[in-house]
């Protein structure tokens, strides 16, 4: 039960994972998420500058204390909610990552737009 | 263990039938958020996949109510959706900046050609100017040309003019000195023989010279046709004087006409 839950989150988590739907229902071959992952995950958005947003920040953040708290979960009885704060923790990392993508092209969108103003106001000078 | 396990999170998700996990119900209304944004139409793939994660949320809320697995896959959903809706919002924002730069760049190529036209005109009314500011020149050359020849024309004119007076006054002058006479016939000056011929001669005396040298000038300002006519005194036969008279004649003719 509690894998089959599981099975979709992973192959969404990790592009790549190659399903099948059979009739007990979807068997997927997940790559098994280690703590690397998320950890991959956390440094790629600090090295986007997730830190110098507000809102990124804070899933950033979320996404270290998971996965510290992941780490901590150490016994083999533990490792079904170790892998699930896991996958929190990279859900918030890489919605930090999206964030700071979202605001950086924004700030380029918006200095396009001023670049193409200041172009039409200097036009609208000359003639 | 695991069927304890189980045993007590049965227990816990009854306990929490009917309440909805906040996990839950912010995924319901990030997603119901989403549904309306730019995702659908920018990543419809990417928001079905975070759809296919709230339904697996929404399942396991059925069947568990508020697990923590439930709680989990909501909240991961949630993400997920954000996710999405940030992803759209990048591209977006990456469409926004390339119809900025095509416009400025079409914007540019406008002020280039604009620029261009009006360098094209600029240039062709200075080659005009020029040209017109050549033939300008070329025909003050020309009417300068002119003057200096017309100047130098009126000059010579008005030293013609005046050679003619200064001639007309000498003409008159040696007129007045020959004494001569206004006749119907004409102008008629008067020589002595003795002071042109020796007696019985038609030689002319070296003073003579000077006394035709008058009559020549007074001959040529006058400008009309002139009579010599060549007198003899009375002495010696009538041949011979008449002889005389035609050769003195002659030579006073040929005298005037090397002057």
């Amino acid at each position: 039960m509690t894998l089959r839950l599981w099975i979709p989150i992973a192959a969404f988590m990790f592009q790549g994972a190659c399903a099948t739907t059979k009739n007990t229902g979807p068997v997927v071959a997940v790559p098994s998420l280690g703590a690397e992952d998320s950890a991959g995950a956390i440094r790629a958005a600090e090295e986007v500058g997730a830190a110098h947003s507000p809102e990124a920040a804070l899933h950033l953040q979320l996404a270290k204390e998971q996965f510290e708290q992941a780490r901590r979960l150490t016994s083999p009885d533990d490792r079904p909610a170790s892998t699930r704060l896991l996958l929190r923790a990279r859900a918030d990392a890489d919605l930090s990552l999206a964030l700071t993508r979202e605001n950086t092209s924004k700030l380029e969108a918006q200095a396009a737009l001023e670049k193409v103003k200041t172009l039409n106001d200097s036009l609208q000078q000359n003639n | 263990m695991k069927t304890s396990l189980y045993f007590g999170m049965a227990l816990i998700a009854a306990g929490c039938a009917t309440v909805t996990p906040p996990e839950l119900t912010t995924a319901r209304a990030s997603y119901a958020r989403a549904s309306t944004g730019p995702a659908v139409q920018l990543l419809p793939a990417d928001l079905h996949k975070a759809k296919v994660v709230l339904d697996a949320a929404e399942a396991s809320f059925v069947k568990e109510k508020g697990s923590s697995e439930t709680i989990d896959l909501a909240y991961i959903a949630d993400r997920t959706i954000q996710i999405v809706e940030a992803q759209a919002q990048t591209a977006l924002a990456a469409q926004t900046v390339a119809k900025a730069k095509q416009d400025c760049q079409d914007k540019q190529a406008a002020v280039m050609k604009k620029t261009q036209a009006s360098l094209a005109t600029t240039r062709q009314r200075l080659t005009d100017a020029e040209r017109g500011q050549a033939e300008e020149a070329e025909q003050l050359g020309v009417e300068r040309a002119a003057r200096q020849v017309a100047d130098t024309k009126a000059a010579a004119s008005e030293q013609r003019a005046l050679a003619s007076e200064q001639k007309t006054i000498e003409a008159n002058d040696a007129l007045a000195k020959l004494a001569a006479k206004d006749e119907a016939r004409g102008l008629v000056i008067t020589l002595s023989g003795a002071v042109l011929f020796r007696s019985n001669q038609a030689t002319l005396l070296p003073g003579a010279t000077a006394r035709l040298d008058d009559v020549a000038v007074a001959l040529i300002a006058n400008k009309q046709p002139v009579g010599i006519e060549g007198y003899t005194d009375s002495r010696g036969s009538q041949s011979r004087n008449m002889d005389l008279s035609l050769h003195r004649a002659e030579a006073v003719r040929t005298y005037l006409i090397s002057r």
